[in-house]
Order: C-alpha cells, then sequence, then structure tokens
C-alpha cells in the first residue's frame, strides 16, 4: 500500500523528470581527449668499453697528469737552479768590478810613487839620457856625450830598472813609468 | 574604500619612482665607472695590485787612453732604518751619531719621520757597516737594515777629477765627462712588473712582464793617466811655489786633437765631495776665460805674416812707450829704443811693437783672423759648460782695441782656445776640433762610438806656419822663454804676463797678474801643444820664469813616456 507521502513523491520525480526533458540540450564543446600517452625515457645506451681499453686510459689520463706534474716540479726547480746561478754570476761581476777598482788604486801614480819613494828608497833620474843606434847595429854616442850605462843596444828591446821598451832608431833612458832609478843606500 | 585604494596607489608609485631614480642613479654611475673614468680605475687598480720594480743599470766605466779605470761603479752598503720599529729613537740615535759620523740631531730627524723607510747613509764604506751591524747587535735594535747600492768610485782620487767629473747619488753625471756622456754611461734601466697580495709582499709565479737592464757604455778618454799625473805634479809645484791662486795645464795632440792632459790646481777627490769647495771643481781650462796676454802676439803676428804686411826680418823703430789716446802704453820687459825686426818683436814681447803691427792690419784683418783662429766661437770640445770667446764688436772699436787686442789686453779667452789656436800653427794652419773621447764599447765589447780627428778648413799657409814656428823657436832659445827649454829636443813657444782686471771699475789691477806658457815641440814636426797658465803667483809674475818651467818639465815627461825621438 501506498501511502499518499509516496504517491505525492512519485508525482514530484515526475514532474522534475518532465521539466528536465523541457529543457534544451546544451551543446557539447568540450572534447574528450585521450591523454597523451607519456613517452618512456630513453636511457642512452652507453657503448660497451672493453675493461682492458679503460684501465688503459686511466692508466694513460694519470700518467699524463704525473708527467704534467714531474715536468712543473723540474720546470720550479730549474728556475731556483737559474735564479741561483744569476745570483753567483752578479756576486762574482760585484767581486770582478772590485777587483778591477782594486787594480785601479795599485796602478795610481801616487801610490807607485810613494811606494817608490817611501818603501824601495828610489829618486828621480836626475838627467836624461839618449842612445843612438847606429845603422849597423852598433851602439853610437849619446847625446849627452855619454854612452848611456843603462842600456844594451842589442837585442830588439832595452831593459832598464826592469822595465823594457821597444827599440827605435833613438831611444830614451827610461827608468820605469815615472822615471825612476834605484838609489843604493 | 576609495580612499584606501588611493592612498596605496600614491605609496607604489612613490616606491616606483624611488626604486627608478635608484637605478637611474646606479647606472649612471656604472657608466661613469665603467666608461668614463675607466682608465683612471683601471691604473688606480693596477698600482695597487701591481708591484714595479725597477732595476738600475751598472754605469760604464771611464778609461785612459791606454785601458787604465779611471771612473769605476762598486756595490757598496746603504744602511736604511724602519722608525716605527724602533722603540728608543733617542737612546738609537745617540749611540748611532759617533759610529756614522754624524750629528745626533740630524738621526733622530730622519729616525722620528712618521715613514716605515728612511736611509741613514747612502753607499758607506764597509767599516761603518761593520760597526752598525755590530751596534744592532748588541743593543737588540729592531729596524736596521742593509741593502747594496751602486756607488761611483775613483780610484786615482784626485788625480784628472777636473776631466772626468762626478756622478750623485743617483749614478747620474753631474760635471765633467761624467756629464757629458751621462746618457751613454747611465745605460737603461730594467723593470719587473709582479702582481703583490695584499700585505704588499709579491705573489709566486706572477710576474707579468720582465725588462733586464742594459748597462751603461765604457768610454775610453784622450787622456794619458801618466802625462795627467806629471802635469798635476809640476803644476801644483809651481802653484805652492808662487803662492798662486790656482793653475792650469793641457796637453794635446795637434795633430790628431786628443787631449793627454787637462790639470787644474787645486784639485779634489771626487770620492769625498761633500768635504770640496765647490768653486774647486771647476775646469777653468773650459769654462774660465782669461786675457790671454803676450802670447795672444804669435796669432797677431801670423796674420800679418799671412796678408803679406810684414816677413821675419821687417823692421820697427820702437821706443820705450808708445801714447795710444790718454793712455801710455809700455814692454813688460824693459829694452832700449831702436830698431826691431819683426821676429824681435815676438822673441823680446814687445808691446809697442805688436801695437805697430796691429795699425799695420788694421781692425778688419784683426778681426779676420781673430775668427780664422776659433776666438769667436766654442772649441767644440766635448765638456760640459764651454765658454765662448770675448772682443769688442767691430762697431764697438776704439783706438785702444786696436792697440791692446795685438798684445793679448781686451780680449778674452779660454785657455783651450789658445791651444786650439797654437796648434793650428803646429798644424800647418789646419784648426783641429780638441776632444776627450777616443771611443766607447757596449758592454760586449763592441765599438759604438768613435772619435776620430776633426780637421777644419786651412786657415793660413804652410809657409806662414814655418816662419812662425822659427820665430816661436827664437823665442824660447833667445827670447822670453829659455826656462822652456827641453834637453835634446827644438822647442818653440810665447810666453805671457797678463795684467788681470778689475772685479768693481775699469782698468786692471797692479798687483794681479796671469802667468802662461804655450809651446809646441818637437818644433820641426810638432807632436806636443802644451799650454801652462798660473793665476795671480806672488814674487815672480813673468810667465817666462813662472810657467815656462812647468811646461819644459811637462814636455820632457811627455815626449820620454810617448817615445817620441829627439832630433
Amino acid at each position: 500500500m501506498r501511502t499518499i507521502a509516496q504517491a505525492a513523491r512519485k508525482l514530484a520525480v515526475k514532474q522534475q523528470q518532465v521539466r528536465y526533458k523541457e529543457q534544451p540540450k546544451p551543446k557539447k564543446k568540450l572534447k574528450v581527449v585521450e591523454p597523451k600517452r607519456r613517452q618512456s625515457r630513453q636511457v642512452l645506451a652507453l657503448p660497451e668499453i672493453p675493461f682492458p681499453v679503460f684501465v688503459m686510459s686511466v692508466t694513460v689520463i694519470t700518467a699524463g697528469i704525473i708527467i704534467n706534474v714531474a715536468q712543473q716540479a723540474i720546470i720550479s726547480q730549474q728556475s731556483y737552479m737559474i735564479e741561483s746561478v744569476k745570483k753567483e754570476i752578479q756576486v762574482a761581476q760585484q767581486a770582478q768590478d772590485n777587483l778591477y777598482a782594486h787594480k785601479a788604486i795599485l796602478q795610481s801614480p801616487q801610490r807607485i810613487e810613494s811606494v817608490a819613494v817611501e818603501k824601495l828608497s828610489m829618486v828621480k833620474a836626475p838627467k836624461v839620457s839618449y842612445l843612438r843606434i847606429l845603422d849597423d847595429g852598433s851602439r853610437g854616442i849619446s847625446s849627452t856625450g855619454n854612452t848611456s850605462p843603462s842600456m844594451s843596444a842589442s837585442g830588439d828591446k832595452h831593459y832598464v830598472s826592469g822595465k823594457s821598451i821597444t827599440k827605435g832608431r833613438v831611444e830614451a833612458s827610461y827608468g820605469g813609468r815615472l822615471g825612476y832609478h834605484a838609489l843604493a843606500r | 574604500m576609495g580612499r584606501v585604494k588611493s592612498s596605496t596607489e600614491t605609496r607604489l608609485t612613490a616606491l616606483l619612482v624611488i626604486i627608478f631614480l635608484c637605478v637611474v642613479g646606479i647606472s649612471g654611475r656604472l657608466v661613469f665607472v665603467q666608461g668614463v673614468s675607466a682608465a683612471k680605475y683601471d691604473a688606480a687598480a693596477e698600482k695597487q695590485r701591481l708591484s714595479i720594480v725597477e732595476l738600475p743599470p751598472k754605469r760604464g766605466t771611464i778609461l785612459d787612453r791606454n785601458g787604465d779605470e779611471l771612473a769605476v761603479s762598486v756595490l757598496m752598503d746603504t744602511i736604511y732604518a724602519s722608525p716605527s720599529l724602533i722603540d728608543d729613537r733617542e737612546g738609537f740615535a745617540k749611540k748611532l751619531a759617533p759610529v756614522l759620523k754624524m750629528d745626533e740631531r740630524d738621526i733622530l730627524k730622519k729616525l722620528l719621520k712618521q715613514s716605515g723607510f728612511t736611509y741613514l747613509v747612502r753607499k758607506t764604506d764597509p767599516s761603518t757597516v761593520k760597526a752598525v751591524k755590530q751596534l744592532v747587535k748588541e743593543e737588540h735594535i729592531k729596524g736596521i737594515g742593509f741593502i747594496k747600492e751602486s756607488k761611483r768610485y775613483y780610484p786615482n782620487a784626485a788625480l784628472g777629477a777636473h776631466v772626468i767629473g762626478f756622478a750623485g747619488m743617483d749614478n747620474h753625471g753631474l760635471s765633467g765627462l761624467e756629464l757629458y756622456y751621462d746618457e751613454m754611461l747611465y745605460g737603461k734601466p730594467g723593470k719587473i712588473v709582479a702582481e703583490r697580495d695584499g700585505q704588499g709582499g709579491p705573489i709566486p709565479q706572477s710576474v707579468q712582464s720582465s725588462r733586464r737592464a742594459i748597462d751603461g757604455s765604457n768610454i775610453r778618454t784622450s787622456i794619458d793617466k801618466e802625462i795627467q799625473y806629471e802635469a798635476e805634479l809640476g803644476l801644483a809645484a809651481v802653484v805652492k811655489k808662487y803662492k798662486a791662486k790656482r793653475g792650469s795645464v793641457i796637453v794635446m795632440n795637434p795633430k790628431t786633437g786628443e787631449i793627454y792632459a787637462m790639470a787644474n790646481v787645486p784639485y779634489f777627490n771626487p770620492n769625498k765631495l761633500a768635504t770640496v769647495n765647490k768653486d774647486n771643481q771647476k775646469n777653468t781650462t773650459i769654462t774660465d776665460l782669461y786675457e790671454p796676454g803676450s802670447t795672444m802676439k804669435a796669432i797677431i803676428a801670423s796674420g800679418a805674416l799671412q796678408e803679406g804686411l810684414c816677413n821675419p826680418s821687417t823692421p820697427f823703430y820702437l821706443k820705450s812707450a808708445i801714447q795710444i789716446g790718454h793712455k801710455r802704453i809700455r814692454d813688460a820687459h824693459t829694452r832700449p829704443a831702436g830698431m826691431y825686426t819683426f821676429s824681435n818683436i815676438i822673441q823680446e814681447s814687445s808691446n809697442i811693437g805688436m801695437v805697430k803691427i796691429g795699425m799695420l792690419m788694421g781692425k778688419d784683418k784683426i778681426l779676420d783672423y781673430l775668427s780664422r783662429f776659433g776666438f769667436d766661437r766654442k772649441t767644440g770640445v766635448d765638456y760640459p759648460g764651454e765658454s765662448r770667446g770675448f772682443y769688442p764688436k767691430k762697431e764697438n772699436w776704439s783706438v785702444m782695441s786696436l792697440a791692446n787686442i795685438p798684445f793679448g789686453q781686451g780680449i778674452c779667452t779660454t785657455q783651450l782656445m789658445m791651444v786650439k789656436a797654437y796648434a793650428t800653427i803646429a798644424n800647418d794652419g789646419i784648426p783641429i776640433k780638441p776632444h776627450l773621447l777616443l771611443d766607447a764599447t757596449d758592454q760586449r765589447g763592441r765599438v759604438i762610438l768613435s772619435a776620430p780627428a776633426m780637421p777644419e778648413k786651412q786657415v793660413i799657409d804652410v809657409a806662414v806656419c814655418r816662419k812662425m814656428k822659427q820665430i816661436l823657436e827664437k823665442a824660447v832659445t833667445d827670447g822670453t822663454g829659455p826656462q822652456a827649454k827641453v834637453a835634446h829636443y827644438r822647442v818653440g813657444g810665447k810666453t805671457g804676463t797678463a795684467q788681470k782686471a778689475k772685479v768693481n771699475g775699469r782698468g786692471y789691477d797692479k798687483g794681479r797678474y796671469v802667468a802662461s806658457f804655450i809651446g809646441m815641440v818637437p818644433i820641426q814636426d810638432p807632436q806636443l801643444v802644451i799650454s801652462v797658465v798660473i793665476d795671480e803667483p806672488r814674487e815672480s809674475i813673468y810667465g817666462g820664469s813662472v810657467a815656462a818651467p812647468v811646461f819644459s818639465k811637462v814636455a820632457e815627461f811627455s815626449l820620454r813616456y810617448l817615445k817620441i825621438p829627439p832630433e
């Protein structure tokens, strides 16, 4: 037995259905799109390296690195050596310069004169004698009228007080660079 | 609601404007820094980042003509201080003063400087350095350091100092050949550019560029050390004997222009410049003018011979005095009035005779010969500060000029000019440029510069020169210069005794003279021209007695030393 309420409800549903049917049907705007299938990621397939080749490669690279490091070390070492040699050259040059200066001091006429006078007791030659060498090579008379006792006419050089001078047609008596003769005390 | 919205928008707009202005400002600054001032900031950054070390070159050596060292560079110690590291500056200055032989206040002044570095003493001797090191060690003083610096050293001390000159603390030449050939001697400094860290220290392996220093060239001068020494020795003895103010000697080869010696007394030691009177540093033979006196007579006489106005035997009647304008001219050596030949006038050094010869020549010819012998210009010697000769211009000549210039008054020359003029006579009328440099070599020994003889245009005939040489020889044998004789050699020359002009006012001082002698030897083929000038001698004033003996001594040694045979 249906109750009134049930009947009323049934009626209401029917009315709703009728109302629904009377309304215009909306146009379909949306499409149903099938979702794209996800492309499966392609894993790069590395070529297979044979193990010995791999080991060789690693060895070569490692050796290269070691050689490079060694080269750098050698270069640095050589650089230090070059610097060291340069310093040695500099020191040697300084020593050479100082020796030149010292030599110049020893050669200075003031020093030679002071040594000649004070240490060796030498005096300046009182007079200068000249010896004429004749064409036949014999010793002639000096221009002062005396033969020079301190000179030898033979040979290519004359020696006076231990110093030598080149022979010429006419030579001056020469008592060392500053003209000193030894004085016997 | 509307009011709230309006306020927010205003704030946002203001913020936007501020941001915009900021962006504009920053962009502007960016353009200014990166564009307009890029170079400036780049340089500033580089300066901050890079350390530039200058490598000083080694200064070249100066040698004499035989290769003996006259000036060398040696390394010396320099003592410096870092004042900020020294605790007791006053105490240290007190202890250091006697060691450095300096005034305590001067040392303290240096130590009180607001600086990280100050020189205490530069290029000092090893004994001082040793003493300072000892003091620093004993007193445990921090902030004292030692570095090596190149210093010019003159091993022969005063020998040839006026010619060689000297170099300063920075190793640049200040006088003499050191100054004249400074560019060649100094070399070119090197440079190392490297990066430095925040503390200013160098970063290893960061050298960006480096340029080696090029050492200076060595120069070989025409100076002969032995002749120079003999000249200085002889000169010093005469200056001392006659209590003269100063003296100078030039020894030159008239054929090549090479100067063998150029001596000045008083001399100075360039190794101790601090104690030297600056007046004594002058090479007066080149820089100072003097009235040559009677030595000028040979020049004017050569002109008279060249013009054919006289010959050696032309007679002149000479009184004991001659009136020119308001001035009475006499001879320095009294002699009786009478007939004298042209040759006698030179031999006896007669002023009156020269006035007559001058009158005969006239001012045009005198001026012509002064110019021919080079008195109107510099000799061109390779030495700084050479003076130009001086005599009145043609329009300024008076009767007195015509009278006194022929005997060497009213004309100023340098000693070297006179030597050049006499060398012209010695060299058969061909003037030769005097010079001090023989050659220059670089550090590898390659010759980079040489100075050959530079003869000029012939100014008088050979025959005139021969006649003049004969007259000059007689001036020595029979005239005023017998003390210039050199045993076994024929010498020609002329004495000169010139009054000195008053320092203030016109006229001449009666008590101040210049005694001189210029000669050539051997006269038959002159190899040497030697000039001796003694300034303000006392007791004796004559060139024949004061200067001629120095000539004789220097000539005798030089002839023997150079192995020039006697006739």
